[in-house]
């Protein structure tokens, strides 16, 4: 049973919603006629999921869902948006908004029961240690910004190590207001999980999130010294301490790398939406079949200007993107300045898209 | 809190700039009877929600009630047909429905669906000022012609012949 809030400016929808939640679902629902009133009382009495209505006066349902997500105590709850418009330019825009699905009315009562359930089913941090890897052949699509900033989200949730596995002085440490002193070069000559447990605390470095980083060489080092081995002993170690391991991996399919994708609970594979991007995210997934059912699929447009239409790219890559995130100006600009979104922008794009990826990535 | 009437129907009305979702009282009258009709050049909605095509998220305005100035308006749609045909086209005439695929431009919208029409169909009758001011259209979809990734797709539209440019006819 869980707790759901509606909120609908309908009453014959509330009461038909409530009647399917609570004989079928064996839910607890509490109502609220409007978007303010509604939003007010999701932040007080902060239930499991919201099913939010859009066209409602005072404060529309986009609205609502927004500002949920910007609470951190509602961030991560699960949130449907309901609406008569039934578009599929709204569905597009209530993810967008934030929320984890879409439904348009008029309503199906299985439909219904079966999306909460899966709703329900998504932000749980899981027990065992997740590996995370942000992962593109293509140089230039913004996934080490992506992998910062996923795991800035993910240590709001629990214990976060960020590795940059760059062997070409990486940039997640600057991107963090961090310096490199410390690198996982200086871990290359230990080969007992012994020695690494020893040092490993001394050589992440720790942003004022909390988050660790272990940062890339500031000068580059010869990929063969990483091998496959130290890294499996560096992750037995990590994964003792820590619940999320994010990975900004190299543009390389190398022995390290393959490692890496076969011990990822899930892969985020990033994109451009440039015709050269998306020839190399193909040949990509053609290499990573064999983790296919482990790919998030992330559409970063970093260019402004008119883009390919979604659909388009789907079609060109035969896979559904899993999120798009849209060119935003002033991310680029506090990234210049080594500000990350996460703290800096908490509603921009990048970042209501990433909380999405969270959802996703912790979806049983 | 709204005790919502069940007769109030839900459609999308456009013009060139705007898509406004409303519900409209579908108790005695189709939103083709309230559009064809010559009696009023006005037509009353409830619950409106009006959003710039290009930004379907973003809401700019919301009304109770909203007035439409029908020769200004671009072209309706609703999701089932039936709340858009008028009384005689629901019924239709001896000789049938004829359905004609047709692409329409309109400001800012490209309409691709079927004409549906009693009898032979004449494009110069059909488009003449002297006629309705109408024409109706069956499995519509819409699409934003500076932004080809937003389309709007309804089982029945509305049209506004004097807002159509061009109209392509196949096999005609």
């Amino acid at each position: 049973m869980a707790r759901i809030l509606i909120i609908d400016d309908s009453y014959d929808m509330l009461e038909l919603l409530k009647a399917i939640l609570v004989q079928d679902g064996k839910h607890q629902v509490s109502l609220s006629p409007n978007g303010k009133d509604g939003l007010a009382q999701a932040l007080k009495e902060h239930p499991d999921l919201a099913i939010v209505d859009v066209m409602m006066p005072e404060m529309n349902g986009y609205e609502v869902v927004r500002r949920l997500r910007a609470e951190p105590s509602t961030a991560n709850m699960g949130i449907i948006i309901l609406t008569a418009r039934g578009q599929a330019v709204d569905k597009t825009a209530a993810l967008e908004a934030g929320a984890d699905h879409y439904m348009s009315k008029p309503v199906d009562a299985q439909e219904l029961i079966d999306t909460v359930t899966n709703t329900l089913n998504v932000p749980q941090v899981p027990t065992e240690s997740a590996i995370y890897p942000v992962f593109s052949l293509r140089g230039g699509v913004g996934a080490t910004t992506l992998a910062v900033n996923l795991a800035l989200l993910l240590q709001q949730l629990s214990t976060t190590v960020l590795i940059d596995l760059s062997p070409n002085s990486g940039h997640c440490a600057p991107y963090l207001g961090l310096r490199p002193q410390y690198h996982w070069g200086m871990l290359i000559q230990e080969n007992t999980a012994k020695n690494i447990d020893s040092s490993i605390g001394s050589l992440t470095l720790k942003h004022s999130s909390g988050l660790r980083l272990l940062a890339a060489p500031p000068t580059p080092t010869p990929v063969e010294q990483l091998t496959s081995g130290g890294t499996e002993l560096l992750l037995t170690v990590l994964q003792r301490y820590l619940r999320f391991i994010v990975v900004d991996m190299p543009p390389v399919i190398n022995t390290v790398s393959t490692l890496l994708l076969e011990k990822a609970s899930k892969v985020i594979l990033v994109s451009g939406s440039d015709s050269p991007s998306l020839q190399t995210t193909l040949h990509t997934l053609k290499a990573l079949q064999e983790h296919r059912d482990k790919l998030v699929l992330v559409l970063n447009n970093v260019a402004p200007g008119r883009q390919l239409p979604l659909a388009a790219v789907q079609r060109a890559l035969h896979m559904p993107v899993t999120v798009q995130i849209p060119y935003h100006a002033p991310e680029v600009a506090t990234k210049q300045a080594g500000a990350p979104a996460v703290p800096s922008q908490p509603k921009s794009p990048v970042v209501v898209n990433l909380q999405r990826v969270v959802r996703i990535l912790l979806h049983k | 809190m709204q005790n919502q009437n069940r007769s109030q129907t839900p459609a999308e009305f456009f013009s060139q700039s705007y898509r406004l979702s409303c519900t409209f009282d579908a108790r005695r009258q189709s939103l083709g009877d309230l559009l064809y009709t010559t009696t009023s050049n006005y037509l009353m909605v409830s619950n409106a929600y009006i959003s710039p095509i290009n930004h379907p998220s973003r809401i700019s305005a919301d009304y109770p009630s909203i007035l439409i100035v029908k020769e200004r308006l671009t072209f309706a749609l609703t999701a089932y047909k039936d709340d858009a045909l008028r009384r005689d086209q629901k019924y239709g005439s001896y000789l049938g429905p004829q359905l004609t695929a047709v692409f329409i431009t309109l400001p800012h919208f490209e309409i691709t669906g079927d004409l549906r029409l009693p009898g032979r169909f004449d494009p110069r009758i059909l488009l003449s000022s002297q006629t309705e001011g109408f024409i109706t259209l069956l499995n519509v979809t819409a699409q934003v012609a500076s932004n080809p990734e937003i389309t709007y797709r309804g089982e029945a539209s509305i049209v506004n012949k004097s807002q159509i440019s061009f109209m392509g006819l196949a096999d005609h």
